[in-house]
């Protein structure tokens, strides 16, 4: 396999560092007092909708309703109550239960793999985490899927700091539509006449949100498509691990004992997200950087580390982020990635890659459009 | 309006009387050279003036290019620039 070219931690700023009211940080240190700090926030993203709809008289209702329905774009209350529904469906006593089940559909995804012809590690490795384990386990049972996920799966892009007005505009009819689409699904699934994966070990998020109604049905439908969404850092790390390890070792396959020693360093040069933001909300001077207020700050995921003296390792990242807003999806995300990249690997012990291409559209994460490779010779 | 036909300074001023109505600023006092963060255009108002933008002159343009080139000269060259290619 040819080298990498992603680039990755390197190069990545798209112009950030020209903007005066942007600043990167590199520097972990400075990364970690910024993200304990009260004095920095998630973006308003709620308070720039409402500004944005004065403003052009338009509405952005469905979009601040899912703002809304988001920890990842909240503070305070509103946050803590999200999160901490999000971190007990997702506790690590909660998977346990599910465990034997995400065994069974990573198998799945590997086996349903062609073993004597050309496929894409993302339409074929990476997406269908979304289907075969995200949607089960959500419970985002839509009445269309394919227009779902197509919509779903990029609504990332969201998180970009300045999103052009016109596809500001669409991602509103967007929103509209997702929900639309899981409340037909609702009307139409009588009993027994759906294709719902059968014989679940555990209620899916959205049927425990309904049960504990800690929010509207609105909510609850905006609250796991936004869970289902956030996979998608998952999908492109999982694509990007795989398409890293392939190519350091000449298009070969490692053994499990290896990958499993090497798991932490091949997580963090394959993580998808490029950066944390946070707002300024008063100026503040952290070892040496001054942020005056109302600065965005942009943590490098790639360069905010610490690498131990001894053995050149990563011995503290950001992967994951840090404090309150600690990602609440890591847990899942070493469990499928453990299993499913060694059982990768155990059935193509050798690619080639062939055409592959980065998504340059998505600001936010590395991430490939696709890549696409070929088994050299299958175990089985 | 197709962007073949605007000058340089179609845009220049399109871009200083759009600023001046988003941010409430005097016209008189900005000029070509004007930073343009210094007058108020924060996100919302590059969000804002990019679409009037593209309503105006056609052209793609993202808001981020109005933090990347500081002042309306610079924007102006860079959209005519980006849409020659
Ligand atoms: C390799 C995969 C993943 C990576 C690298 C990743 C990375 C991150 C990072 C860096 C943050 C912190 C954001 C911040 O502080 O602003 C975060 C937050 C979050 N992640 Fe993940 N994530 C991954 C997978 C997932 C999955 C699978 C889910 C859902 C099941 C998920 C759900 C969330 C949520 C809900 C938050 C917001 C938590 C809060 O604000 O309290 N993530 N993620």
């Amino acid at each position: 396999m040819e080298s990498d070219e992603m680039s990755i931690g390197a190069n990545s700023q798209n112009g950030f560092a020209s903007n005066p009211n942007m600043k990167i940080v590199a520097d972990y240190n400075v990364a970690l007092q910024v993200l304990k700090s009260e004095f920095f926030e998630i973006p308003n993203l709620y308070n720039y909708l409402e500004r944005l709809e004065q403003a052009t008289g338009m509405s952005f209702e469905m979009s601040r309703c899912f703002v809304n329905a988001s920890p990842f774009f909240l503070e305070n209350e509103r946050h803590k109550l999200l999160r901490q529904v999000a971190v007990g469906f997702l506790s690590h006593s909660k998977l346990k239960r599910w465990d034997s089940f995400f065994s069974e559909q990573i198998k799945d995804i590997i086996n349903d793999l062609p073993g004597d012809r050309d496929f894409d590690l993302v339409a074929n490795v990476g997406m269908p985490i979304f289907d075969k384990i995200a949607r089960p386990l959500l419970g985002v049972y839509p009445s269309n899927r394919k227009d779902f996920d197509r919509i779903a799966t990029v609504l990332q892009r969201m998180v970009e700091p300045m999103l052009p007005l016109k596809q500001r505009i669409q991602s509103e009819a967007d929103f509209r539509n997702l929900i639309n689409m899981l409340e037909e699904a609702t009307v139409e699934a009588g009993p027994g006449c759906d294709n719902r994966v059968k014989g679940l070990p555990a209620a899916s998020l959205l049927e425990h949100v309904q049960m504990e109604k800690p929010f509207d049905q609105l909510t609850c439908y905006a609250f796991v498509t936004a869970m289902y969404a956030a996979l998608a850092p998952l999908v492109q790390t999982a694509v990007n691990m795989l398409a890293l390890i392939y190519t350091e070792n000449s298009g070969r396959a490692i053994s499990a004992a290896e990958f499993d020693a090497q798991f932490d360093r091949f997580l963090h040069l394959a993580t998808a997200p490029k950066y944390i933001h946070r707002i300024a909300l008063k100026s503040t001077a952290i070892g040496g950087s001054h942020f005056s207020k109302g600065t965005t700050v942009l943590i490098d995921i790639q360069r905010a580390v610490v690498t131990s003296p001894e053995n050149k390792q990563i011995s503290r990242h950001m992967d994951f982020g840090f404090g309150t807003h600690f990602c609440v999806g890591a847990m899942l995300s070493k469990r499928i990635l453990k299993e499913l990249v060694p059982l990768f690997m155990q059935r193509f012990p050798a690619l080639n890659a062939h055409q592959k291409a980065v998504d340059t559209e998505l600001n936010v994460a590395y991430a490939y459009k696709f890549y696409s490779v070929s088994p050299v010779a299958a175990s089985y | 309006m197709s962007s073949q036909q605007n000058s340089y300074q179609d845009i220049v001023n399109f871009i200083l009387d759009n600023v001046a109505k988003l941010c409430k600023q005097p016209r008189d006092i900005l000029s070509e050279d004007t930073l343009l963060a210094t007058v108020g255009v924060d996100s919302l108002n590059a969000v804002l003036l990019c679409g009037k933008i593209e309503d105006e002159f056609e052209l793609e343009i993202e808001p981020i290019v109005m933090f990347q080139y500081k002042t309306a000269k610079d924007v102006a060259n860079a959209l005519i620039n980006m849409n020659q290619k």
